[in-house]
């Protein structure tokens, strides 16, 4: 059972996950965690203390790292290929490989669950294994190699291997035969036998240059953490707000009442019902469930689904509105939007149905005409827009990635 | 203590239909109903926020590991207190920076946002505009296809120059070009805004239903 | 593939030196011109109406969380704040996202002190109304109503509930300015909005609100980027045209290039 990583491993990454950062039995995790919170401690109380020019370079150089660890994920060439020549009975062969970053196997792997066992639950954290390196890559021996009736053997030749702990390759080719071992030459080469005689293979494998692709999922897994945790803010400005109609008795006091027991009941009953998931509908339901369909089936989902439907009134007096503008700009988005409309029901449809499809007026046909509006228009001027804002967006980004950025936020004392 | 599914289904359908018709209220105006309801929309929407970020992120992601000695989820939970130091005037610039390093992570993604967005986007303009015969497997190109061609290029193009801010508009070229920009861009949102219309109703429509369904359940037996 | 090609990497670089270059030209006090963008003129008239109504500000960053495009939306916000506050007209931000709750009370409080209103400054006057789409739309609705406010802005990502939001806006009286750098909700905020910023018009809001060197020589620099992407456009489609006179079935290397960039 190996798992596969599509990205090469971090700088570093298996050594960390290897010799510090496994789980410790309950006493040690404690002191760890301790120690955690008494370096953070530490961390802040440093922070503190640096200068209004320190705080703003300190805060500068921090974010620039941020934005350097995705731009270099981006960025560096992750050395996922390999490619070369052979040379075989006179003829040149091309050669392309894919390279993977698999875990080597288990040797004890866990006995499967007997039949009508319920799997176990998977651990968060389990013993992580070496990660090797594997090729699979085919030597195209004929111009018919990229055919579908192409013949193994004979129009390509299927080459795999793992990478050695010095660097080297151990490869193998998989011909009709079954696999061959390629005999490594002492001018960097393979010796390559084919049915249609034997050869050399040069190969040029790309370095793995991306040390930081590894570690962006373990990245994603902490932001998660530290936005869940900014919830708070909100429930904190949430109580703020209604606390104090509440409390101070305050006009409108009983909607702030109706946001507590939304919000509460939500809470309580909604993590209270996490472990009744699988409940049989037809049957009796504990209270807590109940309570929990009732505010999820009978307040959240009609309340989401009917505010969406306002949408239905909403664009007509919305249409009217744009109607009533009198400017050509105005006027031309009026009249697409009503084509546009009328093209999409059979009654607009009724209008230009006796326009015969085959006649060459046929692209006259209201139906015609909407989707070429929607097609051609509509996608060049999105995509027109697309560009300007990804433009914008960009430039942005690099000011705030070199804290470049003026404005409300950015660019103020510390 | 153990509810029946019929109560439960009763009690859902009841509050279910107060709901809608304390939201569809506020299209007469705005009322104290809707002003209720609004409120517990709010509530119950933010309460089930606070039920998923736990059961997909706080639990499976910090706690359980938490318990199982995976130690080092703690240190992202520690730097998550420095949003709270906004409550104080002294430690207030810890946020700024916890805020400034996540915008600093967002920068870094926007050069692969800009490639996967933009760059298949300008391959998918390099449209044919001379007609030809199908060959092999690659389509034939007519002369309908050229002119719609012309045309899906001539809105790009004008849309872009109307989005260029340092060039002066008084060149004759670049005002006039501009200006077919902002009225094939007036072209383009009316057709948006046309096709979203029937989607708009056909909601409404499905809500109404749901009202009518409800009343013949609970009053029709 | 996640990563990017060399022709990739090569046409960051470009963009990115572009952008840098332009600053730098505005740094070095070059008067670099921009056009004006009629709703951004309208941005002060629009608080102005407000404060002689004697009414709020609503400012709605719609439903981005705390990303490129809020962050533009927040440097607004502070223009408002500082506008208002002045005359102690209240600007409302309802958000979607807890994590924007701190920068939004930051730049509300320095808009306050900055114009000596600190003690009409009201933590309170940003509102999560939670991360559901139709709940904070709900939410919105309500405060448009009961705070009667005087002017609206929509500056973000906003999705099918724009027109939720723009039409209550309407109906209380309000002027109102939407901008969002996305095409998906400009037919309704045209439809039902006093000004209406499109696009990318959006990321030059702060430069001409400001007059900022930095800001403009940016916008300068965003242009030279579209110059680059138009001249990718033609010299791509001349060399589709060249392939059709050569009945060349393959794509030609441009297009390789950009399709196998990265993504």
């Amino acid at each position: 059972m190996g798992g596969s990583y599509p990205y090469p491993p971090g700088l570093g990454q298996e050594w960390l996950v290897q010799h510090l950062f496994r789980p410790l039995p309950g006493p040690l995790a404690l002191l760890a965690v301790f120690g955690c919170v008494a370096l953070f401690a530490l961390w802040v109380w440093g922070m503190m203390r640096l200068s209004s020019g320190g705080r703003r370079r300190v805060t500068a150089i921090c974010t620039f790292l941020a934005g350097l660890f995705y731009a270099l994920a981006f960025f560096l060439p992750p050395g996922n290929v390999a490619t070369g020549s052979a040379e075989i009975g006179g003829q040149r062969a091309k050669f392309t490989a894919d390279i993977t970053w698999d875990e080597i196997p288990d040797p004890n792997p866990p006995a499967p669950p007997a039949e009508g066992e319920e799997p176990p639950e998977e651990p968060s954290w389990r013993e992580p294994r070496p990660i090797e390196r594997n090729l699979t890559g085919r030597l195209e021996l004929t111009e018919l190699a990229n055919e579908p009736t192409a013949q193994d053997g004979r129009d390509f030749l299927t080459i795999s291997g793992k990478q050695n702990a010095d660097g080297t390759w151990a490869l193998e080719s998989l011909g009709p035969d079954g696999p061959t071992p390629l005999v490594a030459t002492s001018d960097g080469g393979y010796a390559v036998t084919t049915a249609a005689g034997t050869g050399r293979l040069q190969m040029r494998v790309q370095p793995a240059a991306n040390i930081v692709k590894g570690y962006e999922a373990p990245l994603a897994n902490a932001l998660n953490i530290l936005g869940g945790f900014a919830i708070f803010l909100g429930l904190i400005n949430l109580s703020l707000v209604h606390g104090r109609t509440l409390f101070g008795a305050k006009p409108g006091w009983i909607n702030s009442l109706a946001f507590f027991f939304g919000l509460l009941g939500m809470i309580i009953f909604g993590l209270a019902a996490l472990k009744y998931k699988d409940l049989d509908p037809t049957a009796p339901q504990p209270f807590v469930a109940a309570a929990y369909a009732v505010m999820f089936d009978g307040l959240l989902k009609p309340l989401q689904s009917t505010t969406f439907a306002l949408l239905g009134f909403f664009i007509v007096s919305a249409a009217y509105r744009a109607f009533r503008v009198r400017t050509t700009e105005a006027a031309l988005m009026t009249i697409v939007a009503f084509i546009v409309m009328l093209g999409q029901v059979p009654l607009g449809q009724m209008l230009t149905a006796w326009i015969p499809l085959d006649s060459p007026w046929a692209v006259l046909r209201i139906e015609t005409v909407t989707n070429w509006l929607l097609v051609t228009p509509n996608t060049a001027a999105s995509r027109g827009i697309l560009f300007g804002a990804a433009a914008g967006s960009f430039a942005l980004s690099l000011r705030v990635w070199l804290s470049l950025e003026r404005g409300a936020y950015f660019g103020k004392e510390f | 203590m153990m509810v029946a599914p019929a109560t439960v289904e009763t009690v859902t359908s009841i509050v279910a239909i107060l709901a809608t018709l304390a939201i569809l209220s506020v299209v007469y105006r705005e009322n104290p109903v809707y002003r209720l309801f609004e409120h517990i929309f709010v509530g119950v929407a933010t309460g089930y926020g606070v039920v998923v970020i736990w059961s997909n992120y706080l639990g499976p992601g910090f706690w359980k590991p938490l318990t199982e000695g995976v130690w080092y989820v703690i240190i992202p939970a520690l730097f998550s207190l420095l949003f709270y130091t906004i409550f104080s005037p002294r430690y207030a610039w810890l946020s700024r920076f916890l805020i400034s390093v996540l915008f600093g992570l967002g920068a870094g993604q926007v050069f692969r946002g800009f490639t996967t967005e933009v760059f298949p986007q300008i391959s998918g303009s390099f449209l044919p505009l001379l007609p030809r015969e199908a060959i092999g497997e690659t389509p034939a190109v007519t002369w309908w296809t050229v002119l719609d061609n012309t045309a899906f290029l001539v809105t790009l193009l004008s849309v872009m120059t109307y989005f260029f801010f340092s060039f002066r508009h008084e060149h004759k070229s670049v005002a006039r070009t501009a200006r077919l920009g902002r009225w094939l861009l007036m072209i383009a949102f009316g057709a948006t805004f046309g096709s979203t219309v029937m989607a708009r109703f056909s909601l409404l429509i499905d809500r109404l239903q749901f009202l009518f369904d409800g009343f013949g359940k609970l009053f029709g037996g | 593939m996640e990563f990017a090609n060399p022709f990739a990497v090569l046409l960051m670089g470009v963009l990115a030196a572009f952008i840098l270059y332009n600053i730098r030209r505005g740094n070095l006090g070059r008067q670099l011109f921009i056009r004006e963008v009629p709703g951004v003129a309208a941005i002060d008239e629009v608080v102005g109406r407000a404060v002689e109504l004697g009414r709020p500000v609503l400012f709605s960053t719609g439903l981005g969380g705390i990303d490129i495009v809020t962050l533009q939306a927040i440097t607004v916000i502070g223009h408002v704040t500082k506008l208002a506050a002045r005359f102690r007209t209240r600007v409302i931000v309802p958000t979607v996202d807890p994590m924007a709750i701190p920068l939004i009370e930051e730049v509300q409080r320095e808009a306050h002190a900055a114009v000596g209103a600190e003690e009409a400054y009201d933590p309170a006057d940003v509102r999560f109304l939670s991360g559901e789409q139709f709940a904070y739309a709900a939410g919105v609705v309500g405060i448009l109503h009961r705070e009667k406010a005087g002017a609206t802005f929509f500056f973000g990502n906003f999705a099918a509930e724009s027109l939720v939001l723009t039409e209550n806006g309407q109906r209380v009286g309000a002027v109102q300015i939407a901008a969002s750098p996305d095409s998906g909700q400009i037919p309704f905020f045209l439809a039902t909005c006093d000004y209406v910023i499109i696009g990318e018009e959006y990321y030059a809001v702060t430069a001409l609100m400001s007059g900022d060197p930095v800001l403009r020589g940016s916008v300068v620099g965003q242009d030279y980027i579209k110059l680059v992407l138009l001249g990718l456009i033609i010299l791509g489609v001349v060399l589709t045209a060249w392939s059709i006179l050569q009945a060349q079935t393959e794509p030609h290397f441009l297009s390789r290039w950009l399709e196998g960039a990265g993504g």
